[in-house]
């Protein structure tokens, strides 16, 4: 915050919400990190422990609610505190839906043995070291209210999709040339589309903290009027 | 400087036309240079700390402030394209015209009845006994009293409770027909569902007339107005639409008053 309130005690809940937005988006970030972890090592056992850790994430997220609720129904909170507790409010729905997909990944270690060759490893540490690198990012982005920062998301977005889009593609040729190991291949394609939908909560995230900054709603741009109304009556 | 005229609404004539208006409390200035358009039909709230001169420039608009001694007021305040300022112009119709409602429930001592006849009579509005009763009886439906006074009406006023009070005041207020009501903190001294009356009639009569409440309740300013101004030490900082001020202000002073951040 620039300045400070009159009362103190409402920046304090403002600072708390902040603080735990952040803990909250650095849980996932790690969540995913050793869910990957586990698949490139095929841990069953670590994948157990990333499952159950998604617990802490939604414990968290509960916690963001009942505070927000409080501030808006005690704060009467305006401008620029309005849309901060709105995007962190936000912010928490799409990083629980990371933590659930981080969850679903390391399910996948726990049913199911995979053999990874060092061609996919390599494809899938590409894509995941860029989608935890926009997370992180964005966490900061958030974090420090910073609208330039959140703005470089949108091209890592790109790069992400592409790596999304070049590992699924080496995949699905295994699978059309009756790959031995296809049981593997399908499994690798789930946990490419999940890193990829991160990527986009992470877009989301991105769009709040610039929604948080400047009141600007960045999706809406890529319509017109005249577009925005064919879809909401289509 | 603010813009004196919110961007979506420049194709609606305004009523009240405000051109660079300065006022003086002997040697101290009070408003500073303001320009300012309201709408027709509209509840406009001006909104800022105590001392900020939204009271002070509420007041200029029908020149209550004539009554206190050593003001003066440069610029021009156009109603209908004429200047109140004019030395032509009367005020004892003109405050007609731009009726009031003050912080404090104010009733006459006299009946519910007289209460509201008192304008309509001294303003000549009514030739018979008969309009008279009309031009009370749906003042007082148009306060939203009638049905709680209808039996009652040669009893005090003073015996009504306070939210009853200051819907008289209104009754009496609407009683001569105003164009424009001012209203000044007009819930400051009520309980919050008799605040919660007052601002739903206020939503019925912006159908009618032009109505503009000085508050010091953001919330009241956010749930009932149309347009916004924000005073600050005697300047306007900004006026526009109402969720925009509360939502997105442009001024930073704006955001910092109505988030808490001074005051």
């Amino acid at each position: 915050m620039s300045n400070d309130h009159i009362l103190g005690t409402y920046d304090e809940e403002l600072t708390n919400l902040q603080i735990l937005i952040t803990k909250m988006g650095n849980e996932c970030a790690e969540m995913i990190r050793q869910a990957i972890d586990c698949v490139i090592n095929n841990d069953s056992n670590a994948a157990k422990q990333v499952v159950s850790r998604d617990k802490l994430i939604n414990a968290i997220n509960a916690e963001i609610t009942v505070l927000s609720q409080n501030v808006i129904a005690l704060r009467s909170p305006m401008a620029n505190d309005l849309r901060l507790i709105l995007t962190i409010f936000q912010n928490a729905l799409n990083l629980e839906r990371t933590g659930d997909l981080a969850k679903n990944i390391a399910k996948i270690i726990v049913k199911n043995d995979l053999v990874i060759d060092a061609s996919a490893r390599d494809k899938l540490e590409k894509l995941s070291d860029a989608v935890l690198q926009n997370l992180t990012d964005v966490i900061t982005a958030f974090n420090g209210l910073d609208e330039a920062k959140a703005q470089t998301i949108f091209d890592a977005d790109k790069l992400v999709d592409d790596l999304h889009d070049d590992f699924s593609s080496s995949l699905m040729l295994r699978i059309k040339n009756d790959d031995a190991h296809s049981e593997t291949v399908m499994h690798l394609l789930f946990i490419s589309r999940h890193l990829e939908r991160i990527g986009d909560h992470a877009k989301n995230i991105a769009e709040a903290t610039i929604y948080a900054v400047s009141g600007e709603i960045n999706q809406l741009d890529e319509f017109d009027d005249v577009q925005f109304e064919a879809l909401l009556n289509a | 400087m603010a813009s004196n005229s919110p961007s979506d609404t420049q194709e609606i004539d305004p009523v009240v036309v405000c051109k660079n208006v300065n006022v003086f409390y002997g040697d101290k200035q009070a408003i500073n240079n303001i320009s300012l358009d309201i709408l027709p039909k509209t509840i406009t709230a001006f909104i800022g700390p105590s001392g900020c001169g939204k009271s002070t420039f509420l007041r200029a608009l029908n020149r209550m402030n004539d009554t206190i001694e050593g003001c003066r007021m440069e610029g021009e305040i156009l109603i209908d394209n004429t200047n109140i300022y004019h030395p032509d112009i009367d005020v004892v119709p003109l405050r007609a015209r731009v009726g009031m409602v003050f912080q404090k429930p104010n009733p006459f001592p006299k009946s519910i009845f007289d209460n509201v006849a008192y304008g309509p009579k001294i303003h000549g509005l009514a030739k018979t006994n008969a309009e008279l009763a009309d031009i009370v009886e749906n003042a007082l439906r148009g306060s939203g009293l009638w049905e709680e006074v209808k039996d009652r009406l040669d009893q005090p006023g003073t015996g009504l409770s306070g939210g009853q009070q200051q819907r008289l005041c209104i009754a009496r207020t609407i009683a001569v027909a105003p164009e424009i009501i001012l209203m000044d903190e007009p819930c400051s001294a009520l309980d919050p569902i008799a605040t919660a009356k007052i601002e739903a009639l206020m939503t019925d009569l912006a159908k009618d007339f032009t109505i503009i409440i000085v508050t010091h309740s953001m919330q009241q300013a956010a749930r009932v107005s149309k347009k916004t101004a924000f005073f600050h030490l005697g300047d306007l900082i900004e006026y526009d639409n109402t969720e925009t001020i509360f939502t997105n202000p442009t001024d930073s002073k704006t955001q910092d008053y109505i988030t808490g951040r001074f005051g």
